[in-house]
């Protein structure tokens, strides 16, 4: 320890005692949006010259995606990552109480596996830096996401059925944004997809966390295109919970179990005010007004984000890096 | 004090101008050393006299200094220890003049001008050389007090109880000094908060490296004085944005001197304290000294006369606590109903110390002196059946809903200082050169209180902490942890009008959850070159190099692995706190600790000169470069620091001429020594993480039993799926912390900027009166902060930068103050100061008062943007109105008898207070609910100290003092701390037109932070504004010391 100390301070001695430039601060070493608070928000594009029956594929933001960074066998290294879509439709995810079909990762059901996990190793500790800006990147994923998925029918948007299909992501030249101000919150990659047969090729824009900009009501609820909500709420004359939300057991007591968490209102709204309408841009305030008390979506402010009508996210308004 | 000479002409004499600040210090030297320094003229002729060989002489002084006065008539005598000298001037065809009894303080410059009747002069008549002691400080703007033997034996000071009380610690004394008060964690000084300011004993750091508090609470009985300077220094000194706290130890010299000693506070004497109560909970506690007190000895002396001198000294000291617990039924409304019969308990809490010194000075040559210093203070707290004590605050750790084994801590702790310092002189005494080696070490080890230490697996180490907490559908009742006498338990059942008489809020039991090992260190060279110059005036120039390179070796783990918590319906715990990391997905590691080491290397230096011009006008200006570099546990840079570039200007002018005022101002810029609390906590963050389990077992699951079987909560059927987004590769666990915290690549370090200015005059004899104005405002703050609600965090300034949409840091701190100090002479002495002072903006410092975290440089008050709103307003210790006065008598009663009596009186304004609520993401206390202060303010709290000391004076060399402290003589009972959550529950800020009336009317402005109304009759706390601490009791401290 204290030769190390000794080295350190000479070290110190020689490159700082007397330097007048700035200092030159470490980089952050490679991060990635955590999966335990939330999902990527994901835009695809879809590449030019690609099969017709790519025009049919239901791929687009509904599929979110995870991400998670891990210590390595020794715990000591910190460059292996995984990724893991989902179809994350929040309408109906919404209204179905968080039980939406096909994704819950323990389900035996075979046709309800959600995608396997992508694996990789980033091609380096820290971000590399290009031009104003530094990125962290992912040349091959060891392990192509993909299975089986059930599908999900939203009848308000129109996705079709996904039942009994195959999907594969397959992701190359993955590409994180990776500084102090934006932690890789924001990354791009090249995507083969396929949906039963058919194959085809996209770019990918993705943002974490996932918020969204489609309206609700006073009770939180999804409006639908008359501004009628999705699904009425429970009778209520708790004045403490007007909407009902509180889910309760048969004895009529709060469940804890409550996979939506019992709460009354949705608090990850890129909007910080509840208010009325449908699926509107005016609804994408990723920043948090000093003034406000408010909770913001969470996104990061300097990110330039539109209002995805066919999900009802906020999702990357530009090419990737998608900033004001 | 007067002298007959028989020479008319030596009237003059009698003007001798010492400057020396006698209350007020200079900052002029480094290292706590003295200059004497002055012109010597011919009285017949006015003309500067050279070649008059001059000799310093004291007690304090090993040896005697001789140099001889220039052809300007200067003579200089720099490196002088603090003490009691005389001088005396001597040169062939003149007569040769003898002054004594000049006090010299440290750290200070003092002017003794003289003229010497020639050899042939007439003399005519007898005259009276009258000795001044010296007032003004002409050659500085600084501002702070300097606390000697002298006012240390006349007044009560160091207050028994709290941090550092028993110890009768050092740092207690900055609080004498005008726009300093006490705080959490010390002594604020100019609005900076304690860990801002620099802790020094003989020129050594001795700040704890991690935190930036005092790491080493040196007894006054070792201490021969205390330099405490607030303000308006020079560039040698730096690292702080606070004030300089200094304690320059006692040395041993051709005499031997010694003393014994003894104090002993008893608690059964203390006045009575106001019971502290809160609604709606079931316990009640009290908490009163039992006894405190200290013992030891002090030896100084000769190995070798005029060569080689020793100074050694131990004093144990030892402090007791008595705390009992009740408990009590509540009525269906919250309030205290009775008392459950049969379940009073009571336990001590204690803790011993041991300080020592160890000091050799050697006279290698008169112009070079080594001196060796070696101090320690190790001590233990807590026991199998005692309270330990919080090593931070001073507190006792005794926690009423807790298990005795959940709450309490064994702390052992020490510290130990090594100072090597070697002074030398060329040159004739011109070049000075003054080079300090210094060690700072600290241990501390939070163990079990069966003995058992982190990383543990047997014992109380080995087993997980529980946390309850459940409220929904109703909470905990206390016999669900205790087993209560009968008739208590059946007071506690559950009635139709009341479901839960005995309801507890959160309850701890199990293991003691965190402990921790940590290891401080502080490798310290400095060096300091003086050089003494006439041109167009007198010149001391200076210029130094200095170097600390700090370690925080912090070995932390909890017990059982796993700190368990409740959660809210009682359905599940969760693994709240738990060191260990993903291999993969859901692949575990739970690690029962980490060890986190972080290093710190601060390089600097400075340049600065001191002009003199006619003896009328000093200028002094300088400037100061630091640059720290913080690294982290993986050796790496985590935070880079350089271009501290501190500028510093300051004028003095003397309009009288005759050292009898001045006027004075100052600028300075100082920039802060980043604790490394930072680097253990975000260079890489802790690693941690969680699952959670069903607390019963179900359909397709195991329960978890924490508290009864551990072993339950680690089966894989026992943990739950963890709520999130489909998707996420885990399916059972959360990952928090790991990655190093990301830095602003532009970061500037922190610093704060200062204007003083003012004036003094001596109106009587050893007496100053002055005024002076203090100006302190914030330059860039380091912080850590989230843009995106907690989802990422970052490191940077708030304000500037990839920061700059956060609002500026603002501290701004407006302080005028009017004193008058008479040093101790003739028997007494007196220091009176009135102050007025603001302090506002929306940072308070390195902690967090309202929550009292100190967390330097990452405290909560920037993280998130929804944490700002009202933050701004007047901070935590604004305040207002502070008196302080001290004063001194002692009277001789019969020959070898005196009677000492000392009297002080504080009296301070209160401090604001707020309207918090609870962030729903940070929780109770975070959010401001109206405009900070918008709560009123505390009362006045008044202070009257005692002092009465009865000296007999058993031999010429030796006297026996008995005496006695008395604290708070009126125990006054004023509220100290109140309860500032309006309401628990998550809420909005108000903002805009936002009133108190508006937030008290039905339906109030205040919303929920889920946009539901607020319900005043549900979500009101009860104990808002309730006190929560009131003034420390009377309390008396009886002491006996034989000096010889």
């Amino acid at each position: 320890m204290k030769t190390k100390i000794l080295s350190l301070a000479t070290t110190a001695m020689v490159f700082s005692g007397v330097g007048c430039a700035g200092g030159v601060q470490a980089p952050p070493v490679c991060a990635v949006g955590r999966a335990e608070v939330s999902n990527y928000v994901v835009t695809y594009t879809l590449k030019d010259a690609q099969p017709a029956c790519a025009a049919a594929q239901h791929l687009n933001s509904n599929w979110t995606l995870a991400a998670q960074k891990y210590s390595g066998a020794s715990g000591s290294g910190q460059k292996d990552i995984a990724l893991r879509p989902a179809f994350s439709d929040y309408y109906s995810y919404t209204q179905l109480n968080g039980a939406f079909a096909s994704f819950a990762a323990e389900s035996t059901d075979a046709h309800e596996k959600a995608p396997t996990v992508a694996y990789a190793t980033l091609d380096t500790e820290f971000p590399v830096a290009q031009g104003n800006l530094s990125y962290c990147n992912v040349s091959a994923f060891t392990t192509g996401a993909g299975g089986k998925v059930a599908g999900t029918t939203s009848a308000l948007y129109g996705s079709a059925s996904l039942d009994d299909k195959d999907v594969n992501f397959a992701f190359a030249s993955t590409k994180f944004l990776d500084t102090a101000q934006y932690p890789g919150t924001q990354f791009t990659a090249e995507l083969t997809y396929t949906e039963g047969t058919c194959t085809a090729d996209y770019s990918a824009v993705a943002v974490w966390p996932w918020s969204t900009c489609y309206v609700v009501d006073d009770c939180g609820l999804i409006l639908d295109t008359d501004g009628h909500p999705l699904f009425t709420h429970k009778p209520s004359s708790d004045a403490k919970d007007p909407c009902g939300f509180t889910d309760t057991d048969a004895k009529g007591n709060p469940n804890p179990n409550a996979a939506f968490g019992n709460v009354g209102y949705q608090d990850n709204l890129c909007s910080q005010e509840f208010t009325s309408g449908n699926p509107d841009d005016t609804q994408v305030h990723n920043y948090t007004s000093t003034g406000s008390g408010l909770l913001s979506s969470g996104v990061n402010p300097a990110y330039a984000l539109t209002c995805d009508h066919a999900s009802g996210y906020c999702v990357a308004a530009k090419p990737f890096p998608s900033l004001k | 004090m007067s002298k007959k000479a028989s020479l008319p002409i030596l009237r003059n004499v009698g003007t001798i101008v010492l400057v020396l600040a006698s209350l007020v210090a200079g900052s002029a030297l480094a290292q706590s050393q003295s200059v004497l320094t002055g012109v010597v003229r011919d009285t017949s002729t006015k003309q500067p006299v050279a070649d008059v060989v001059v000799t310093a002489t004291s007690p304090s002084l090993q040896g005697e200094q001789v140099v001889v006065s220039d052809n300007t008539g200067t003579y200089r005598i720099p490196q002088l220890p603090p003490g009691v000298y005389t001088l005396r001037f001597e040169k062939e065809s003149f007569r040769p003049l003898s002054r004594s009894q000049m006090m010299l303080r440290a750290g200070i410059t003092a002017r003794a001008d003289v003229e010497l009747l020639p050899e042939t002069a007439t003399v005519t008549e007898e005259v009276v050389v009258v000795g001044r002691p010296p007032t003004i400080d002409v050659g500085s703007s600084s501002t702070g007090v300097t606390i000697g033997s002298d006012f240390v034996k006349n007044i009560a000071v160091a207050r028994p109880t709290g941090r550092g009380g028993a110890a009768r610690s050092f740092e207690s004394l900055a609080a004498i000094a005008p726009q300093a008060q006490g705080d959490a964690f010390g002594v604020s000084i100019n609005g900076a908060t304690s860990p801002e300011n620099s802790y020094q004993i003989d020129g050594v750091a001795v700040n704890n490296p991690g935190f930036g508090i005092n790491g080493t609470p040196l007894t006054l009985e070792f201490v021969d004085e205390v330099n405490v300077i607030t303000g308006g220094y020079l560039p040698e000194y730096g690292r702080t944005t606070g004030g300089t706290i200094a304690a320059i130890t006692k040395s041993g010299g051709n005499e031997f001197r010694g003393d014994v000693w003894a104090n002993l506070s008893p608690g059964s004497l203390n006045g009575t304290p106001h019971a502290v109560t809160t609604k709606g909970s079931v316990f009640s506690t009290t908490q009163n000294p039992y006894w405190i007190g200290d013992v030891g000895a002090d030896l100084g002396g000769y190995i070798l006369k005029d060569r080689l001198w020793f100074y050694a000294g131990i004093a144990p000291n030892f402090q007791r606590y008595s705390w009992t617990r009740d408990l009590n039924q509540l009525d269906a409304d919250g309030n205290i109903a009775q008392a459950l019969p049969g379940t009073h308990s009571a336990r001590f809490a204690d803790q011993k110390q041991l300080q020592y010194i160890g000091k050799l000075t050697y006279l290698i040559t008169s112009d070079h002196r080594l001196s060796l210093t070696v101090t320690g203070t190790p001590s233990v707290s807590g026991s199998a059946h005692t309270w330990g004590f919080d090593p931070k605050t001073g507190g006792i750790n005794a926690v009423a809903n807790s298990t005795f084994a959940a709450a309490n801590n064994i702390t052992t702790a020490s510290t130990t200082d090594v100072s090597l310092k070697e002074s030398d002189s060329f040159l004739d005494k011109r070049f000075l050169l003054d080079t300090t080696l210094g060690w700072h070490h600290q241990s501390e080890v939070n163990a079990a209180v069966d003995g058992t230490t982190v990383g543990g697996t047997t014992g109380l180490a080995g087993i997980p902490g529980v946390v309850y907490r459940r409220n929904k559908p109703r909470r905990h009742n206390i016999t669900d942890f205790e087993t209560l006498p009968a008739d208590a338990a059946a007071l506690c059942a559950a009635t139709a009008e009341n479901p839960n008489p005995c309801p507890v809020t959160t309850y701890s039991a199990g293991g003691p959850g965190f402990l921790d090992s940590t290891v401080l260190d502080a490798y310290q060279g400095k060096i300091t070159g003086t050089y003494l110059l006439n041109a167009l005036g007198h010149h001391v120039f200076k210029a130094g190099f200095d170097l600390n390179v700090g370690s925080f070796n912090h070995d932390k783990g909890y017990s059982g692995g796993t700190l368990y918590r409740e959660n809210t319906t009682g359905t599940a715990y969760t693994d709240y706190r738990q060191y260990g990391y993903l291999k993969g997905p859901d692949d575990f590691v739970i690690q029962t600790h980490q060890l986190a080491q972080s290093i710190s290397s601060v390089i600097g230096g400075f340049v600065q000169d001191s002009w003199s011009i006619l003896d009328v006008v000093t200028l002094n200006v300088g400037v100061r470069y630091d640059t720290q570099n913080i690294y982290g546990a993986d050796g790496k840079n985590g935070l880079s620091l350089p271009n501290q570039w501190s500028p510093r200007v300051g004028l003095v002018y003397d309009f009288t001429q005759q050292g009898k005022s001045k006027l004075y101002a100052n600028f300075s810029r100082y920039y802060e020594n980043v604790p490394l609390d930072i680097s253990d906590r975000s260079f890489p963050g802790e690693r941690q993480i969680q699952s959670s389990h069903y607390a019963k077992a179900g359909t397709g699951h195991t329960g978890c039993d924490p508290l009864h079987d551990p072993a339950s909560c680690s089966l894989q059927s026992s943990r739950r799926p963890i709520f999130g987004l489909a998707g996420n590769p885990d399916n059972y666990w959360a990952v928090t912390g790991g990655d190093q915290v990301p830095v602003d690549p532009n970061i500037q370090p922190q610093s704060s900027d200062e204007v003083v200015a003012g004036g003094e005059y001596e109106i009587l004899a050893n007496s100053r009166l002055g005024a002076q104005y203090t100006h302190r405002y914030l330059g860039h703050v380091i912080e850590d902060m989230s843009k995106d609600e907690a989802t990422t965090y970052f490191i940077g300034n708030p304000g500037y930068g990839i920061a700059s949409d956060f609002p500026k840091a603002q501290r701004l701190y407006d302080a005028a103050t009017v004193y008058f100090t008479k040093s101790f002479a003739d028997l007494w002495l007196a220091q009176v100061s009135y102050t007025y002072s603001r302090l506002t903006g929306n940072y308070a410092g390195l902690f967090r008062a309202e929550t009292g975290q100190l967390d330097p440089n990452i405290n909560s008050t920037f993280d998130l943007k929804s944490l700002l709103p009202n933050q701004t307003g007047p901070l935590p210790g604004d305040v207002t109105h502070a008196i302080k006065i001290y004063a001194a008598k002692e009277f001789i009663l019969s020959g070898p008898v005196s009677l000492t009596i000392g009297l002080s009186y504080n009296g301070e304004s209160g401090n604001p207070l707020n309207y918090l609520g609870s962030h729903p993401l940070y929780g109770p206390g975070e959010a401001y609910i109206l405009p900070r202060g918008s709560a009123g303010r505390l009362p006045w709290v008044n202070d009257i100290d005692g002092h009465v000391a009865v000296n007999f004076r058993l031999s010429k060399d030796s006297v026996l003092a008995l005496n006695a402290d008395i604290f708070n003589i009126a125990n006054f009972q004023t509220e100290t701390s109140v309860d500032e959550n309006y309401t628990n529950s998550d809420v909005r800020p108000i903002l805009g037109n936002a009133s108190k009336a508006g937030l008290l009317a039905t339906p109030s402005t205040l919303v929920n932070s889920d946009g539901s109304p607020y319900d005043h009759t549900t979500e009101d706390n009860p104990n808002f504004l309730h006190a929560r601490q009131y003034q420390s009791t009377r309390a008396f401290r009886f002491g006996a010391k034989i000096s010889f």
